[in-house]
């Protein structure tokens, strides 16, 4: 009896633990605005879905914006850095996320890879002067001010 | 005999604050009790964080100890310098700075421009460059503002860097929430004195001793403020008992001796050697440890004279990189707080942690060794240490190191590690800790939740 229960339960979390594995991302999933930790420094990155599975999103590091745009192929979302006068040294209220994300990708750009993690946090790599390197990044909880 | 405080001062031609003597009969603050002495307020900032807040840091107890109660063990700990003193401290760990936190996309990785704003207000800090700046008041202001009328200043704000720039900073974040801890109002940032010279002035010329140009001959040729009152203190010793003549020579002693000290810096820094800070003013020693000191001596001799009760001391600027080649770490300090998680360079930051707890016994020696009503100054002192941001690799404001020292007048017991439940935010201890020092009808503070609990 104790066996026959010890298989059930295996069986059972089994199959919640596939389904959770199985269950597709979407551009929902990464919607929104990430604390993003790469090199001991902090990055936010804000992604917004667009048409199908694409996704616009806008770096912001210190002042400067990138824009990007990308796409979710399973539960790995790809940008890439956009040909943009929002991309150079522009004010910050030009690079608001969803303005001008539709041009085409910069030379040379490479691509940022995202995954969603099953804690609900993102993980990727992204190319540096130094080389590539491994980021993780937090969505920002909503607070109230004051 | 009986002399009044106007009487004393008289005395000494109003020049020279005075320390209490038994001739001007037990002092009482409003409130406390027979042969209680007023509480003593001192708020210290530690920038950016601790080692100990990592989750290497952590689990290797690089701040707060393994144990909680009182059989805390600090070997391991930047804490270590206080064991001497563990009756004294009450550490409170685990907790967090939910008001520094970014609340948008712009703010994210902004904090060294928002932390200090954040540490005794407890308050989300508008993030502008311009004039609306806006935080909330902080804890040592509410203090000064309730119970620091009694003294001639009701407060006063010290540090040891730099924090007088103007404009914006970073991550579109005005100077001044970097620059000061204290805010009087949440559109009242004050300024902070970084010069121990304009601190002795401010102290002893608040009585009345000389015009500015009287202060800057005396300077000039090397007086002290006591050869202008000496013939008024031996009418003044004349009169007092034998008890009083030793403590008020112990006291005009140790007033002239920071004053030689601060004018042994001024004469070093006039000389043309280089100097380690040269944009800093010449009343600053280059050395950390020197001008630390010389501060916690003019916040006793304020304390001795009942000159102000109320301090904020703020002990770096966030961002800054000065070497602390006394900590045993040869790296800047910013650029060893980003440590990459990396075990070795974690532990690197603990020992520039350890170096400046090691401040901390120099003022509390000095606290338990000055009788103050029945008790010491130290029994009646509450000294809070601390830093409103947690791991400085993330810059985030979690598990923040945090302590106070003292007993503020018996309310708190010392000697006892407590560790807050994950979540709690540090103004609900800094809302108790309102609470122990009188003001008894506050409901909240900052963003707290709720109370903490001594026990």
């Amino acid at each position: 009896m104790i066996k026959r229960f010890a298989l059930a339960a295996a069986l059972i979390a089994f199959a919640v633990s596939a389904s959770a594995q199985d269950k597709k991302a979407t551009t929902a999933d990464f919607a929104g605005t990430w604390n993003i930790e790469v090199m001991s420094h902090q990055i936010a990155l804000v992604i917004e879905p667009a048409e199908g599975n694409k996704v616009t999103a806008t770096m912001m590091m210190m002042g400067r914006d990138t824009l990007l745009k990308g796409e979710l192929v399973e539960k790995t979302l790809t940008l890439v850095g956009v040909k943009s006068e929002a991309n150079g040294n522009m004010p910050p209220e030009h690079g608001t996320p969803g303005h001008d994300h539709d041009g085409p990708p910069a030379a040379g750009a490479k691509p940022i890879v995202v995954t969603l993690q099953e804690d609900g946090t993102i993980a990727g790599e992204m190319m540096t002067t130094g080389g590539p390197v491994k980021w993780t990044g937090e969505k920002l909880r909503a607070k109230k001010k004051g | 005999m009986f002399l009044s405080r106007r009487e004393v001062l008289k005395g000494m031609g109003a020049t020279v604050a005075l320390p209490f003597l038994e001739a001007m009969g037990r002092l009482r603050a409003v409130g406390a009790s027979a042969g209680q002495a007023p509480i003593k307020l001192i708020c210290i900032e530690q920038v950016h964080g601790a080692a100990g807040s990592s989750i290497f840091g952590a689990q290797q107890n690089l701040w707060a100890p393994a144990t909680t109660g009182r059989t805390f063990d600090l070997s391991s700990s930047s804490l270590k310098p206080l064991e001497a003193w563990r009756d004294h401290i009450t550490i409170i760990s685990n907790c967090d700075v939910p008001s520094a936190d970014p609340t948008d996309a712009r703010e994210i990785g902004g904090d060294h421009f928002r932390s200090s704003a954040t540490y005794l207000t407890q308050t989300y800090p508008k993030r502008t460059e311009g004039s609306d700046i806006e935080c909330g008041i902080s804890l040592d202001q509410l203090h000064a503002q309730r119970f620091g009328q009694d003294t001639p200043i009701p407060s006063m704000q010290l540090c040891i860097e730099n924090v007088d720039q103007s404009g914006g900073c970073g991550y579109g974040y005005s100077c001044v929430y970097t620059d000061t801890i204290s805010w009087a109002s949440p559109t009242k940032p004050l300024p902070m004195i970084r010069d121990p010279r304009v601190v002795f002035d401010q102290m002893f010329g608040v009585l009345g001793s000389g015009s500015a140009q009287e202060r800057r001959e005396r300077r000039q040729e090397d007086l002290s403020i006591l050869d202008w009152v000496r013939e008024s203190s031996k009418r003044l010793e004349r009169r007092l008992g034998a008890a009083d003549r030793v403590r008020l020579a112990d006291y005009l002693d140790n007033v002239r001796e920071i004053e030689r000290r601060l004018q042994a810096v001024e004469k070093r820094n006039d000389s043309g050697d280089p100097r380690e800070l040269p944009m800093a003013p010449r009343g600053v020693p280059d050395s950390f440890a020197d001008h630390v000191k010389l501060m916690f001596d003019l916040q006793m001799l304020a304390f001795r004279s009942d000159i102000t009760r109320v301090f904020s001391f703020k002990l770096g600027r966030d961002g800054s990189n000065r070497v602390y080649k006394e900590s045993g770490s040869t790296g800047a300090f910013h650029i060893v707080s980003h440590h990459a998680e990396n075990p070795e360079r974690v532990r690197e930051l603990a020992k520039i942690n350890e170096y400046h707890v090691s401040m901390l016994p120099y003022l509390l020696k000095q606290l338990k060794e000055t009788p103050d009503g029945d008790g010491t100054m130290l029994d009646n002192a509450l000294v809070i240490y601390g830093s409103p941001m947690g791991n400085p690799n993330q810059h985030n404001h979690k598990r923040v190191p945090f302590l106070v020292a003292g007993h503020a007048g018996g309310a708190i017991k010392g000697g006892v590690h407590l560790k807050a439940k994950n979540g709690t935010p540090l103004s609900n201890v800094m809302l108790s800790l309102l609470h122990t020092l009188g003001h008894d009808d506050l409901q909240r503070f900052g963003d707290s939740e709720g109370t903490f609990s001594w026990e």
